[in-house]
This record gives C-alpha cells, structure tokens and sequence, in this order.
C-alpha cells in the first residue's frame, strides 16, 4: 500500500457520560511527524455551521451539542481539509493526528520520511489542484513537479518527461493498473481523466521495481482513495470555463461507505473550441471528453477484501490544420510564416481531420487477504480495451475514412505478497503478466504503421525492506520476459506479411538507503539498475506519422535499454520558517532509443522527406530538482523551485535532442483560513496567488539534427486565487486562474508544433464547486 | 503458509490464461494501399509536329519510404516550340490511375510547374469550376536552347484564391503536396 500524501488523521475516542442536547467534543490537534501540537487549526460541524480553533497547546471544545451524526472538518493551514464523520451519543474526546509533515511545497506534496514499506520518494498533486485545473491535461498537471515536463504536440495531446524520460519510458499506473494505451508515439497522450483521481503521484527515483512495464523512466500513479466510513452521500460537483477556446468542463464525484461497503464514483466532461496563440486563432485545436469512473470496495470476511475499479475515457482532439505538411518544402514554408497557414478570423467548436478519437476502457477487480497484518496478498485482474483513430485530410472523399485504425486488447494479472517478518524487517514479492493483442483496420487503405502483434510480459520482483534506528533500507529484483509475435508487412512489392518473434530478458535491481539527520531532515539514495526491452513501434513503425510530421522508421535489431541511474535526496525544513528539497540525479544509459530525424533524406514522389529512424545512443542524463518553501508571514508564504537538465550522447559527445529546457519558478501566496466577509459575505478559506516562471533556451541542441534553433527563452506569469465558503451542509468553491497573463508571445521547444505556430496567449479560468 | 500455496496456484493459473491466450493467427489481407501514388507522367506533344513527344516520367515502385524513385525522359524538346502537356497520375502498387480521382476533385487541387531553364513557360490549359486553374492539362512552352530543371508539384487543398496562386505562383498556396518530382530538362 502506498501512502497517501493527504493529511492523514487518527481518531481515537473516549467514553464519558451522556447528556441531552448537552454533549461536548473537545480534543487535541496534533502533529505526529514532529510531536508537537497544532494550533489554529479550524475544527468545523458541518451540519451546525460551527466550529472553533485549536488554542496554543492544540486543545479544542465544542459544547451544547445534539446527539446526533455529524461530519466534522478539520483544517490547518498548508494542509488538506480532513473530513470524518461522527455518531455523537456521549461526551467524546478526540485525538486528530494531523500529519502535517507530508505537506508542503503548495501542492507538491513531499513524502520525505522512510515509509514502513516504499521507501521511494513520491511527489503528488492533491484533489484540490487537479479539480481546480479541470481543463488541464494530465502532463501538465503533473509538469508543476518540479523535474517533470510536459511534451506536447500542439494543445490537445502531451506526454509527462520525468527527468528527460519519457514515452515508452515512462510508467503509467491508473489505480494499480498499468496503462495498456498506445503511448508510441510523442502525439499520442496517456488516455487518463485527471479529474477521476484522488491525487496523482509522480516517483522520480531510481526504479519502481514493483510494477510491470518500463522501469528506468519513473512512475506516474493514478490514485483513487476510498477510505470513507460516511454512511452519507457526499462528493462535489464543479464546473468551469476558460476563455481561451471558450472551454467549459463539468466534473462530479460522488462517494459514500460503511464498514462492509463502499464506493466512489466520478465523471466528467469537457468540451472546448479553436484555441488562441497572442495574434490569432489556432484553427481546430478544439476537443472534448466524456469519462467515467467507479470503485466498489467490498469487506468479504475478516481476511478478504475485495475491490472494483472501472473506468472510460472517451476524446476527440483535432490538430492545428496548419501544422499538417507533408514535405520539406512545406515544412519550409510553414517555417517562414507568421500565421500559420489555414488561420480563419473565426472561431469554431469544430473538430476537422487532421483529428484523434481515441477510447479507452479498464476493468479491474482484486482481491485482498490480510492475515492479522503479517501477510497481506493481493491478487488483481483487469482487462483494457483502448481505440485509436486517427484522420487525416485526405483525396477522393477518404477524410472521413482513418488513416490509422488500432485497436489494444490487453488483460493484466498481478500477485503480490507482502510480509512482515520482523518489526524491522518488510518482504515484499509478486508476479505479473501483462498481455497485449493490437490490431489494425486494413480498410484505412493506408499501410499501417505499428503492425499486428501480440506482446507478452511476465515479471516478477522480490524487495526487502529493512529498518534499523534511523535508517531505512530497500534492496530490490526484478526481473522481466518480454515476448513479442509481429507480423509486420514487407517494406517491398509485392507486399505480404512476414510472421516474427523476438524475445526479450530484462533485469532490474534497486538499492535505496534513507536515513534521519536529527529531527528536521531526511536524505535518501537510491540506485538502480533497470532495462527495457525495444517497444513495438521502436522496433517496427514504418509509415507516415500524423504528429511527427514525417516518415517513422523502425529497427528490428535494436537491443534492450540498460540504465543506471542514481538519485540523491535532502530535504529539510525548520520548524515554522522554511522547507526545501534538493534532488540530483545521473543517469547512465546504453542503448538508449530514440527517434531521430535523418540527414539522408529520402527522395519521394512527395519530394524530399522528413524521415525519422529509431536509433540507439549510449547517453548521459544528469541533473537537479530544487524546491522550497518560506513561510514569509502567517499569511504569506512564497514557494521557489527550479529544474535543471543536461544530457548528451557519449560516442559523439553531442547534446540529447528532446531534454526539457532549465526552468524556475517562484510564487508568492496568499492564504488565509480564518472567517474573512467579502462583500458582506463570509468567507472560510481564502488563497491567492502569484507566480512567474521562465524557461531558458534550450541551449544545448545539436543544429544538424533539427530543423530549426531551439525557440528563445520565456517567462511567463500567472496568477490563480480560491475562495471557499462553508455553509450549512454543503462546502462552496470560488475559483479562478490567469495564465500567460502578459499575453507573451512564446514558443517552447518541447512543443512540436513550435515550427508551426505560438504557444497559447492569455487565458482566463473561473470556476465553481459544491462539496457536499 | 496458505498464502504461499495460494501464490503459487495462481501463478500457474496466471500462465495458464496468458499463455493460452498468445496466438496471432488471424487471417488477415495485405491492406488496399488506395492513396498511394507511385508514378507522375508528363507528357509533351508538339502542337507543329504531332511526332515530337517527350515524357517525364517518376517512378518510386514500393510507395513513400523503402527504395527512391527514379525519374527518366525520352524525347528531345526543342527550342521555340509550342507544346500540349498532360500530367497523369497512378498507383502502380494497386494498377489505379488516380487521375481520374483529382479530376473528379479539381476545386482542391492545384498543380504547380516551375522551371529553371530561360524563357521555358508553362500555363494553365483547364479549370475548375471556379475558373480557378488545375493543371493537368497545360501548354509548355519553349525559348532558346538550354538546360535546367524542371519541378511539377501536386497540392492538396491549397488556398487558389490567395495572392498569385492562379496564375501559377506556388508561394502562398499552403495545402498538402501530394507530388513533388523534380526532372533534369534540356532544350535543344
């Protein structure tokens, strides 16, 4: 189990005597991590519209009280508001433990602290953030972390880099379930709802040896939290708008539970129009969404626990009509453009080819058995069944008809056993499977790019978690069978299908030492060994790449990953005054793939092609993660981060192509969680914000090996403010953001659509959601 | 230990699914590559001397990717001549004409002719419904002898109506190109 980076709490209560309408809730806020008592922190009965404050020994009092079944908040400053619920039939004492120590950074959330069982270090964004930012997509969600970047085609589709690895790289799980998307390819994004999660927690370390797929690249965890014990129907609904594309969002999450049963469901939907770069329309960059989610989780006896998960993600997304070139000559053209071509004055919902539609759906149902705590297995299955279409402006009346026409039927299976030998000593071992069938529509009558195959993966890990005093120890295996049956189609005429398979072994291994440095901070080490079997479209793409704007090219013989990355963590912070992590890493890999555009260009009755191969480079990625926090007053706080990157290739000691440019940040926030009246109306939680961030040029790219320089640095400011007011039952949020507030006319060199046209220009939010 | 026994069960029922489930023997087509072209021909007829014919013909046999085309002329253009020229265009991978096809769809096509040899023109000889040129029949003219090259773009969807399109200037025509094909040209 990981552990959630919210303020987790424990009550514990004591029996005294009973009264009518005469009870008492008194108690004591603590904070576990430090010992010490928390004041001022707000203790609110939702259904009576009252609370109080902790006072300076953290002790608080409630009196004249019903018996009846309450919800209570507890808040405090920097922390998620914890919410339980309460049957009052006797004067009780409260014992809340506020684990303050795991929040800080905003909402990067920082588990710093030796788990009992993962000693990774894990950074998330809460519920709060993502609901907040409705209309934003995953990777630029998880982009705030400080050494996550988003890669982007265009507006519609990104992909998150960790620490310069992304793709195939990276490890995407949705509630356990490794994503079985069609993450080939930079134009294709993870196919995730942000908004159905809990929160989405980013490892960054060495290697996450306890999930099947990629290992080397970091950990992307999509969280569903169920821990309701409320016999009540609660949740929230929201909505938003953004100006910029006029997009609207409507999301709801609804939950409710018992000791036997529970469940936690979520939707939304988005939909959003043409967006707009500073000087003029972006046209068909419209898209919209429509998902789903339920978890079900059911007590089956006192050892057995069972649970449902299901989700659908449902999108269209069209591409900038004017980032659609064919040859070099029109990518020449698009070049020397101010506007790109096909800008229209106008602006449109309409979704035209170049688009995607993509769908994808999970099912997964597992099984836990806890025997008094010392061994806990968990046995999950779940199916996924995901869709790609993409269209293309085409001759002869075929826009309507694909160009690319995918479907992925995968079914993953995973064991895992956990035991806890000694009070020091954690055994954590499992297997999985996971096993992939793609399939393409022929009637495209276009050649497909990623051909039919089968992919099987069969892994197993075995990690051994020891901690002694101070020190906390992670040593961990794993290793991997990958099986791939490809039939892939001649690259000559006459064309026929050439039926092949290929194996691949892969081992990995983890070291992670953590340790306490007096009581304030924490380092943490890890190294790990890990590799990566060549992925399907790595080894086999051959055809004409939508978002790539060229011709892909695979490799049949390209040799496994083997990475070597090493990553140091210190994180302290004083007691009140300020908190901050720094993290550097370096990274070893041989036979690292990437995609690379070629200089021998092809000459076809298209003209000269931009042709991209597949190629392997022995590279060195290397950088820092800097983050912070200052408590400047009770009220301000100012948070600073930066993220720095460097890495080249080592035969030929030149630069790596696609590494995030250096970036920094610093915000300066305002929040305030004391009754304020606006306007004559009472306000509980009040947050403002600034921030201003700037990206460097990316300097370090090679000339030859891109089309043109790498776009100028930027800095971009941004403003975002919540308000939130506590009624009787229900919890109402005010919220709003600025982005790109000075309008800057901007192009990132992550974005490849920086050769076509701007980044977005200024784009106002507001926002509105009821909790209940 | 119940649970190592359990372990153990499952992993084989585990191997059991996946393994059964490891079979890629659907029948399946080689996909229809409808949209390919393979071979651009331009073919000149002297309007003074019907058995004066050249033809430019690009030919790339497997499609985009794979092998390069190859571009061949037969014929010898002679200088101040006035000629008919047809520009056709097929899949030889699938044995279609696709001439037909961009015919059939004028209005979103354009052809573009640009030569380097002095005083060689090439103007529009059809339309479309728009009075907007196509270029699939031309006439080419001739100056005095000499050699450069010649290139013949197809664009798919460009904008005819913007600034010197019609008349044959490919500058701001944006769109798709669907051909591009490059031939070395000798005027004698």
């Amino acid at each position: 189990m990981l552990i959630r980076s919210i303020c987790l709490f424990l009550v514990l209560s004591a029996n005294l005597y009973a009264q009518d309408c005469n009870f008492t809730i008194s108690g004591r806020i603590i904070d576990n991590n430090e010992g010490t008592t928390l004041e001022f922190a707000n203790i609110y009965i939702n259904e009576l519209s009252q609370g109080c404050v902790s006072d300076s020994l953290g002790y608080f009092f409630l009196d004249n009280l019903c018996p009846d079944n309450y919800h209570l908040t507890i808040s405090h400053v920097g922390c998620n508001d914890a919410n339980f619920y309460l049957e009052l039939t006797k004067d009780t004492f409260l014992t809340v433990d506020l684990n303050h120590n795991d929040q800080v950074l905003d909402d990067i959330l920082i588990i710093g602290k030796a788990l009992s069982d993962d000693s990774q270090i894990q950074h998330s964004i809460s519920e709060t953030t993502i609901q907040d930012n409705a209309l934003t997509k995953l990777a630029d969600l998880t982009a705030e972390i400080p050494g996550v970047s988003s890669l982007k085609t265009g507006y519609g589709v990104s992909k998150p880099i960790i620490q310069g690895n992304y793709g195939n790289r990276v490890n995407i799980l949705n509630n356990g379930v490794p994503l079985a998307g069609q993450k080939w390819g930079t134009d294709h994004a993870p196919e995730i709802d942000p908004l159905a999660a809990s929160s989405l927690n980013v490892i960054k370390g060495a290697s996450a040896l306890e999930h099947i797929g990629s290992n080397l690249g970091g950990v992307i965890l999509i969280e569903h939290d169920l821990n309701t014990t409320d016999p009540h129907l609660h949740g929230f609904a929201g909505y938003s708008f953004e100006t910029n594309g006029r997009g609207h969002s409507l999301s709801a999450m609804l939950k409710k539970g018992n000791e036997k049963s529970k469940f936690r469901f979520t939707s939304s939907a988005k939909k959003g129009g043409d967006k707009s770069a500073p000087d003029y329309f972006l046209n068909n960059t419209g898209f919209q969404e429509i998902n789903a989610s339920l978890l079900y989780k059911r007590v089956l006896n006192s050892r057995w626990d069972s649970e449902l998960f299901a989700s659908s993600y449902n999108t269209e997304i069209g591409i900038l009509r004017g980032a659609h070139i064919s040859n070099t000559t029109d990518l020449d053209l698009a070049f020397g453009r101010e506007v790109p071509f096909f800008t229209e004055d106008e602006f449109s919902y309409e979704i035209d080819a170049p688009r995607q539609l993509v769908n994808h759906n999970l099912a997964k149902l597992t099984l836990d058995f806890s025997d008094n705590y010392k061994n806990t297995l968990k046995i999950s299955a779940a199916v996924q069944f995901n869709q790609r279409k993409e269209y293309d402006i085409r001759r002869g009346n075929r826009t309507s008809k694909p160009t690319m026409d995918l479907d992925k039927f995968s079914f993953f299976s995973e064991i895992k056993h956990k035991r806890i030998i000694t009070k020091n000593l954690i055994l954590k071992s499992g297997v999985q499977n996971l096993t992939a069938k793609i399939k393409n529509d022929f009637s495209t009558g276009i050649l497909p790019i990623i051909p039919n195959h089968i992919s099987n993966e069969v892994g197993l890990f075995s990690i051994l978690n020891y901690q002694y005093k101070k020190h906390d120890f992670e040593l961990g295996f794993r290793s991997d069978y990958a099986f791939y049956d490809v039939k892939y189609i001649t690259r000559e005429v006459p064309r026929y299908f050439i039926d092949t398979i290929q194996n691949f072994i892969n081992v990995s291994g983890l070291f992670v030492w953590n340790t306490q440095i007096g009581k304030k901070s924490v380092f943490n080490l890890s190294v790990g060994a890990a590799s990566r079997a060549p992925a399907i479209n790595e080894l086999y793409s051959y055809g004409l790449h939508q978002g790539v704007s060229g011709f892909e090219e695979g490799d049949m013989e390209l040799l496994p990953e083997r990475s070597l990355k090493t990553s140091a963590t210190f994180r302290t912070e004083s007691n009140k005054f300020y908190e901050l992590e720094v993290n550097g890493y370096f990274q070893n890999v041989q036979n690292f793939i990437l995609l690379v555009p070629q200089l021998d260009i092809v000459a076809t009755i298209r003209g000269i092609f931009p042709l991209f191969k597949y190629e392997q480079k022995d590279v060195n990625i290397f950088g820092l993660d800097f983050s912070s926090r200052f408590n400047l007053s009770r009220h301000f706080t100012s948070n600073l981060s930066a993220s720095l990157i460097k890495g080249y290739e080592l035969n030929v000691a030149r630069p790596l192509i696609n590494l995030p440019s250096n970036n920094f940040k610093l915000n300066l926030e305002y929040s305030n969680k004391k009754e304020v009246y606006i306007f004559g109306l009472k306000f509980d939680d009040i947050n403002f914000s600034v921030e201003g961030t700037y990206t460097a040029k990316q300097s370090l790219i090679n000339e030859e090996l891109d089309y043109l320089p790498a776009p100028d640095a930027y800095f971009l400011l941004n403003t975002d403010f919540a308000l939130e007011r506590k009624l009787n039952k229900v919890n109402i949020r005010y919220f709003g953001s600025v982005t790109n507030l000075l309008n800057t006319e901007y192009r990132d060199y992550l974005n490849r659509q920086r050769y076509f046209a701007d980044e977005l220009g200024i784009n106002f939010t507001l926002g509105l959601r009821v909790n209940f | 230990m119940r649970s190592f026994s359990l372990l153990i069960f499952s992993t084989l029922f585990l191997a059991i699914t996946c393994f059964t489930s490891c079979s890629n023997d659907d029948e399946v087509i080689a996909p229809v590559e409808e949209e390919v072209i393979t071979q651009a021909v331009y073919t000149l007829i002297s309007q003074t001397d019907p058995t004066n014919i050249v033809i430019f013909d690009f030919l790339d046999a497997d499609g985009e990717g794979g092998l390069d085309g190859i571009s061949t002329v037969t014929g010898t253009l002679n200088s101040g001549t006035v000629y008919d020229g047809t520009l056709t265009f097929a899949n030889t991978i699938e044995g279609e004409d696709i001439t037909e096809e961009i015919n059939a769809e004028k209005e979103e096509h354009q052809v573009f002719f640009q030569s380097t040899v002095a005083g060689m023109t090439i103007a529009y000889a059809d339309e479309d419904a728009n009075n907007d040129p196509v270029g699939l029949s031309s006439t080419a003219t001739t100056g005095d002898a000499g050699t450069g090259t010649l290139t013949i773009t197809l664009r798919h969807e460009p904008t005819k109506d913007a600034d010197g399109v019609s008349s044959g200037d490919i500058t701001n025509a944006g769109g798709e190109t669907d051909i591009e094909v490059i031939f070395d040209v000798t005027v004698e």
